[in-house]
């Protein structure tokens, strides 16, 4: 099969793939049911679907499986042959783990009895997840037996469906997903787990890879090892010094390395039997896929990653600084599995959250989804099509019109326009997970109950660590302040992280990145010439004096200013902060808060500001001026800017149109004058309501609505 | 006690949000909107790591004086909880349940090997104020297994039904055989997901449901206002008889064990209303 991936759109034998797909499981639906259920799907305008390929599904004994032999809802050859004759193409996923809310997530159930497979806690206990309707303890992807026990298991289920045959052309399959939700099962605090054998070997290898010398290591760790086989990890964080943070960073930095090696190796797999002509990603089980997981490192040996997300509508801006996120890391930002009903223990989930939400993660740039699920089955709720064929009309009906309207705007062909990039620091988000309290508890947790709407250091410690402020803490505060700060002046802008490559930092003519005292040499020199090449870097509260193993450094710091005074716990713009810098002028004139420098073609603005606990656009208000201004200063013109600040506007270009969306992600009717330069017409695609073009024009919104408007600039 | 392949289907889609979201509301309205306010102090030895107002969302200032001096703490920022954890109660907790674990188990029985994690670091890493008892007791899992059998007659199916003028506003079936929860569905199974189940209607569903998955079934459905004036009224019994009596609660085929419990609880929430009420 040929494929490429180019403008964040996958081609199949040079056609582009619409990548709107829905799961259906087979093995938990009567085959005869396949095929009309297969037409209802198409019905509603999907031409691919998604199913998972349970291995405790279909193995029967150790080593021997069934693929239909034995149960007529286990034959998965038919079941692609079914979908291949009604012309539906399949997004493939054979685990090993796949949830799918099945006990034991898929992996056969003696697995478990054999403790060497298991990871193994700080202690020796071996994990366990606390999913119903039983806990079981995770095993370790590094284990050689239990590497070879899924390949048997891939082995047999690629010889059932015969293949590469069963790749599209000549079968259905389009793509093929690389285990599932890799994320250490989001127990991802790094001093919870995995300390097992085949883990610690892995990390010393990785540290030999990085180090290169047992000298470098013990001049990077202050420490006397003698071989490689001698180092343990850290156990808890226990940094009393900044000398001592490189080898806690290291092993947190490592459980990055160990969930993509984790990945790779299963990818590694899955190419060796149906080779290189088939695209293969994987699918993070968060919507903001901060460290430990690593998108840029995922895409190093998998064509895409993806992200999973079952937001209520309550939980927007998680949901839109994910997609933010995801739309401007990934080669083809997905929504691998998007809600499409629920699960019957999560949080409830309605119609009116989905709707809502589906059209908030396409106004801000997801460009492929998969409704998990599109077919009801046991342990699920809320699908348009029920196991038995039926249909939920409403659900039926609005995947129907979500569709039709994506293909009827172009939505496909285009793409946000977005000139602001916040950078996440990948090293400060570290030091934050290493930092987090209570571990099993992790920063991926609190995704789960709002990852921006609440203070973004609630469980981070305040600690210190030797340097001269609690960097973890602070950096997550910050983070969280620039994302509502830029949201308050609406701004059209991107997230992304440090793993970002130049070339991606360079599509934007702004990048904002939290810089505090100790930053990686290699960053900052990346950045450097990112400003250089003509880029506006928007950065502070510091000027980084040390790089990753707390060596002098000055790549940033060289062009940045001390503060000519530092106040703490005081207000500034009517807000309570942390602590503010002034810096004073070139000439000498009295401090301010911000100052630009210029370097190369391009430009630092320098801002002093450590903030307190921002959640939300009204905490960020009282700063919008000094982020206009910052704005202004690096020749971003605001554009499309609603009068009230709490109203989303993202704005899409494609083929000589424009799509300008309007959110109203609040619980009220809000009624807004949105201003934009220039003379340009509007109309409501839905309702064919025109606007004004004189330079600014009122729009009513409904509580937690959506418009999309058509405009010719 | 939950069978490891339980069958959970046909939950519906508004039965199911509105079933999940009924224990909040119902909180809600019995608290009239206040909350419970809990202050969880995380801590280090004499070195307090960070505390939390979780339910207001954010963190607090505090002078941390230790574990022997939550009183003063709680007098001092005026919350009427707190709860202080040595920075590595959870993770002790999970170790000590973890050791124990075993997959097989039920998953009654794999929870109750958390609580005995939190009982064993109880006032070693986990303290409280109010301080609650010396140990926390935790019931064995043959104890409760064994109440289990006592109390569910074997292969029952359980039909709870909230109403709102007699329509179904949401619902759930579970099934009880030989020891184990063995099906949780609703009444959408019978495509009765927002029906009308006044006069006969339930009689009907009942058949229906006995028939699909063979078993007595056993019919609790209540009006949507009378169970909030159940649960936060001053004399619930009182409500239930009336409720009984207006038909606003329907009881089809409940086992006579489980209406002298109920109208025990009730009756003795009842008198402690009355010995309030009298003070």
């Amino acid at each position: 099969m040929e494929y490429s991936i180019a403008d964040q759109r996958l081609y199949i034998e040079g056609e582009p793939l619409s990548f709107f797909s829905g799961s259906f499981q087979y093995w938990r639906v009567r085959p005869e049911l396949w095929a009309p259920i297969l037409e209802r799907v198409k019905g509603m305008g999907f031409s691919m679907i998604e199913t998972y390929m349970p291995w405790s599904v279909h193995e029967i004994e150790p080593g021997e499986f069934d693929f239909g032999r034995r149960e007529s809802h286990n034959d998965l050859a038919r079941f692609l042959d079914t979908c291949h004759s009604a012309g539906v193409k399949v997004l493939a996923r054979p685990g090993p783990h796949i949830n799918a809310e099945m006990t034991y997530f898929g992996y056969p159930e003696r697995l478990f009895a054999d403790e060497a497979l298991l990871a193994r806690c700080a202690d020796g206990s071996a994990p366990s997840l606390p999913a119903p309707p039983r806990m079981f303890p995770l095993p370790c992807y590094h284990h050689p037996r239990f590497l070879a026990e899924v390949r048997r298991y891939f082995e047999a289920l690629a010889s059932a469906i015969g293949g590469r045959d069963a790749l599209y052309p000549g079968g259905p399959i389009v793509a093929i997903q690389a285990d599932n939700e890799c994320s250490k099962f989001m127990r991802a605090n790094p001093f919870d787990w995995d300390y097992s054998e085949y883990a610690v070997k892995l990390y010393r290898k990785w540290l030999e890879a990085r180090y290169k010398s047992l000298d470098e290591i013990n001049k990077a760790y202050r420490s006397r090892h003698t071989s490689w086989s001698l180092i343990d990890p850290p156990r808890r964080m226990s940094a009393a010094v900044p000398a001592d943070l490189p080898r806690v960073l290291d092993w947190t930095e490592f459980g990055e390395h160990y969930i993509n090696e984790s990945v790779r190796g299963i990818a590694a797999m899955l190419r060796d039997l149906f080779g290189d002509g088939v695209p293969m990603f994987h699918n993070y089980p968060v919507t903001l896929p901060v460290p430990p997981l690593d998108m840029t490192g995922a895409e190093s040996f998998l064509d895409f990653q993806g992200v999973d997300s079952y937001p209520q509508r309550t939980a927007y801006h998680t949901l839109r600084a994910g997609v933010k996120y995801t739309s401007a890391m990934s080669r083809l930002p997905t929504m691998v599995e998007f809600s499409s009903g629920s699960v019957y223990y999560a949080l409830p989930l309605t119609l009116d959250d989905q709707s809502f939400t589906t059209w908030a993660a396409l106004m801000h740039g997801i460009k492929g989804m998969n409704f998990y699920m599109i077919v009801e089955r046991e342990r699920w709720y809320g699908a348009p099509v029920k196991s038995d064929g039926s249909l939920r009309e409403r659900h039926y009906g609005f995947f129907k019109d979500l569709l039709s309207k994506v293909r009827e705007w172009g939505l496909e062909d285009m793409a946000p326009d977005r000139q602001v990039l916040l950078l996440a620091n990948r090293e400060y988000e570290r030091l934050a997970n290493a930092s987090t309290l209570m571990s099993p508890n992790s920063r991926l947790v609190q995704q789960f109950t709002g990852a921006l709407e609440q203070p973004a250091d609630l469980l981070v410690s305040d600690e210190e660590h030797g340097l001269t402020e609690p960097v973890g803490a602070r950096y997550v505060r910050l983070f969280a302040f620039w994302y509502w700060a830029l949201t308050a002046v609406g701004a059209h802008f991107a997230l992304g992280d440090t793993g970002a490559s130049a070339a991606l930092l360079s599509g934007y003519k702004m990048v904002v990145v939290p810089t505090f005292e100790f930053m990686d040499s290699a960053l900052q020199k990346k950045l450097l010439e990112y400003v250089e090449g003509g880029g506006t870097l928007v950065l502070g509260p510091r000027g980084p004096s040390m790089d990753e193993r707390m060596e002098p450094c000055s790549v940033l710091a060289r062009h940045m200013r001390a503060s000519a005074e530092t106040r703490t716990a005081e207000q500034i713009f009517g807000a309570d902060v942390d602590e503010f810098s002034l810096f004073n002028g070139e000439e000498g004139e009295a401090g301010s808060l911000t100052y630009r420098t210029r370097v190369g073609g391009g430009s630092i603005i320098h801002v002093g500001l450590v903030p307190g606990a921002v959640c939300s656009v009204a905490d960020a208000e009282p700063f919008a001026p000094m982020v206009d201004t910052i704005l202004r200063a690096g020749g971003l013109e605001p554009a499309f800017v609603p009068s009230d600040a709490r109203i989303d506007v993202a704005l899409w270009r494609g083929g000589g149109e424009s799509l300008l969306f309007v959110a109203n992600p609040t619980d009220c009717a809000v009624t807004t004058v949105i201003s934009h330069t220039g003379g340009a017409r509007f109309a409501d695609l839905r309702t064919r309501e025109s606007y004004g073009g004189d330079g600014s024009f009122e729009i009513e919104l409904e509580p937690y609505t959506i418009r999309a408007l058509g405009t010719r600039l | 006690m939950i069978h490891k392949d339980i069958t959970i289907i046909d939950l519906g889609s508004d039965n199911w949000t509105r079933l999940m979201r009924l224990p909040k509301e119902l909180a809600a309205e019995s608290l009239g909107g206040r909350s419970l306010r809990v202050l969880v102090v995380i801590y280090r030895g004499l070195k307090c790591l960070k505390a939390v107002d979780f339910a207001a969302g954010r963190t607090v200032e505090i002078e941390w004086l230790g574990t022997s001096r939550l009183e003063q703490l709680a007098q001092q920022t005026g919350y009427p909880v707190v709860i202080a954890l040595e920075e590595t109660a959870l993770a002790r907790v999970c170790e000590h349940a973890q050791r124990d674990l075993d997959f097989r188990d039920d998953m009654v029985k794999q929870w109750l090997g958390f609580l005995k994690g939190v009982s064993r670091e109880w006032r070693r890493t986990i303290f409280s104020y109010p301080p609650g008892p010396a140990i926390i007791p935790v019931i064995p899992y043959g104890a409760i297994e064994a109440a289990a059998h006592a109390l569910i007659p074997n292969n029952s199916l359980l039909l709870f039904a909230v109403t709102e003028r007699g329509k179904v506003w949401t619902s759930a079936v579970v099934g009880w055989r030989d020891g184990d929860f063995w099906l949780l569905t609703s009444l959408d199974t019978l495509g009765m997901e927002e029906a009308d189940i006044s006069d006969g209607a339930l009689d009907a569903a009942v058949e229906m449901l006995s028939a699909r998955f063979s078993g007595k079934v056993r019919a609790l459905v209540i009006e949507r206002s009378e169970m909030a004036r159940v649960l936060n009224g001053r004399f619930p019994i009182v409500d239930i008889l009336l409720g009984l009596n207006s038909t606003d609660i329907r009881l089809s085929r409940m086992p006579k064990r489980w209406k002298v419990i109920a109208l025990a609880t009730a009756g003795a929430a009842s008198i402690r209303s009355l010995l309030k009420f009298s003070k």
